[in-house]
């Protein structure tokens, strides 16, 4: 049932990229709508910077504007193509300024949105994002790439190895890494008194 | 696949199922003997994925969209221009040869692209009357009155974009006058497929007074679905793009069209008219 809405999406997608490029002017609005908030995710969880945030992912559509004619519908998805387009503009970001900007407490605590606090009652995750942003730091450029493309702009495994140019299996592995490089630095650990769990027979 | 690769695996397929609302516990739960290897795994993505999710600031999302919106224009009046927009990003030493191309390929268009460059067009332009005798040539072309009915049904839609583009050019009073017409051409498909359009089913009720195929009745109604949706969507996207002071005579005529459509559509349906949203008394103001 996912899989098939997933489906539809890209096939609703590929129709205003379509249509973008034939000039029809109300698909930009429509390719906006779809992406931006998922680029903003992006932009902001490698910047850390809610302005810079905004400003880049309104250059990432600017962009697109520019050179839509120029994306080719060879088997990878325009969302891994459009969040390249994010990737470069984050790396000019850093180039210009030297050293990456810190995320204050309070900001990182407020940014994130209600949803995933909920994600799990049972469970207290007991970190704060501004911990886990910094613990990002600790990983390798391509661990960081693929942790942000996959939790925070939600692209799926086989999005994320186009847009890094990798093996769906490598992409997989690099996640792997850093999830287990993320738990030394964030130092989490199983439940002590968690007991064994029953499997789900529901 | 080894022991590691397993639980990369199951580390992956958890993700998905975080991202889709789940629990880690859920998650724990199906893999009960990975369950010390998985929990502080799966707490670091809950993490992760909490420390990434930040909202963004909705002034901020409308002010992009004013930006490209601006872009857009930008782009549109360059291509408008005679060779701006086509030798942009064009090195200088083929310029002549493409501006060539491009008069050669003006000239074609003159006389073979009429037609397609009318398409656009809205009434008080100078191609606008080509438009329209093409599809009162069209109209004219013998064809089943199921066609026809198709036929105004698609003219219907044109005549919708002409009036939301000429409400985005601020011509008001003229986009009021034109949205009439998205009204008749839906009258004059109801007339060809064999129902009368009414607004009081009670007094009126629809009847069919034509044998038209039940699959032809279908095919109609699926094309008005369809187009109403398509127009809605795109026209919920522009409205945040208006000024204020225009965005009220938009949704003024996005709910009269809503209304239009419906009904037609209710009555292909042979049900009687649908109560509720689109008949709410609308007072202009």
């Amino acid at each position: 049932m996912q899989g098939e809405t997933k489906h539809a999406q890209k096939k609703l997608v590929d129709h205003f990229v379509y249509k973008a490029q034939a000039g029809e002017e109300y698909a930009f609005g429509q390719l906006y709508e779809h992406f931006y908030d998922r680029i903003f995710r992006y932009v902001m969880f490698k910047t850390g910077d809610r302005n810079e945030a905004e400003d880049i992912t309104t250059e990432v559509f600017l962009r697109m504007l520019e050179s839509i004619g120029s994306f080719k519908f060879q088997g990878y998805p325009f969302s891994s193509w459009l969040f390249r387009i994010a990737h470069n503009l984050i790396v000019d970001y850093f180039r210009k300024k030297s050293r990456r900007k810190i995320v204050p407490l309070e900001e990182a605590s407020t940014v994130a949105g209600s949803s995933l606090a909920e994600i799990d009652d049972q469970i207290d995750i007991g970190k704060s994002a501004a911990e886990v942003y910094s613990a990002m730091g600790g990983l390798t450029d391509l661990q960081q790439e693929v942790m942000s493309l996959r939790f925070a702009a939600g692209l799926s495994v086989k999005e994320t190895a186009e847009a890094v140019g990798k093996k769906e299996n490598a992409v997989k592995a690099l996640q792997h890494a850093g999830i287990k490089k993320l738990r030394s630095v964030l130092d989490i650990s199983p439940k002590k008194d968690a007991g064994t769990v029953t499997p789900n027979t529901g | 696949m080894n022991q590691e690769e397993r639980l990369a695996e199951i580390v992956d397929q958890c993700v998905e199922r975080l991202a889709s609302g789940e629990t880690v516990m859920a998650c724990i739960t199906d893999y009960p003997e990975h369950q010390a290897e998985l929990e502080p795994l799966l707490k670091v993505v809950a993490a992760t994925m909490y420390a990434a999710s930040a909202r963004p600031n909705p002034h901020a999302k409308i002010h992009g969209l004013r930006r490209l919106n601006e872009a857009l224009s930008v782009r549109k009046s360059r291509g408008s221009g005679f060779f701006g927009w086509v030798l942009d990003g064009i090195p200088s030493i083929t310029r002549p040869l493409v501006a060539a191309l491009a008069v050669a390929l003006g000239l074609y268009g003159i006389v073979l692209g009429a037609d397609r460059a009318a398409a656009h067009s809205v009434p008080g332009e100078p191609l606008y009357w080509i438009k329209k005798s093409t599809e009162n040539l069209s109209l004219m072309v013998p064809k089943s009155d199921s066609s026809k009915a198709h036929q105004h049904a698609h003219l219907a839609k044109l005549r919708s974009n002409e009036t939301f583009r000429l409400v985005r050019m601020g011509r008001i009073l003229e986009a009021e006058k034109h949205a009439v017409t998205i009204r008749i051409h839906l009258g004059q498909s109801a007339q060809l497929i064999g129902i009368t359009m009414s607004t009081n089913p009670i007094e009126m009720p629809v009847r069919r007074i034509k044998e038209i195929p039940d699959s032809e009745i279908s095919r109609l109604k699926s094309l008005l679905a369809r187009d109403w949706e398509y127009a809605n969507n795109v026209l919920n996207t522009q409205l945040h793009l208006m000024p204020l002071d225009q965005q009220e005579v938009f949704k003024h005529l996005m709910r009269r069209q809503e209304l239009g459509y419906r009904m037609f559509i209710a009555m292909l349906d042979r049900t009687s008219v649908p109560a509720g949203p689109p008949f709410w008394v609308i007072q202009p103001h």
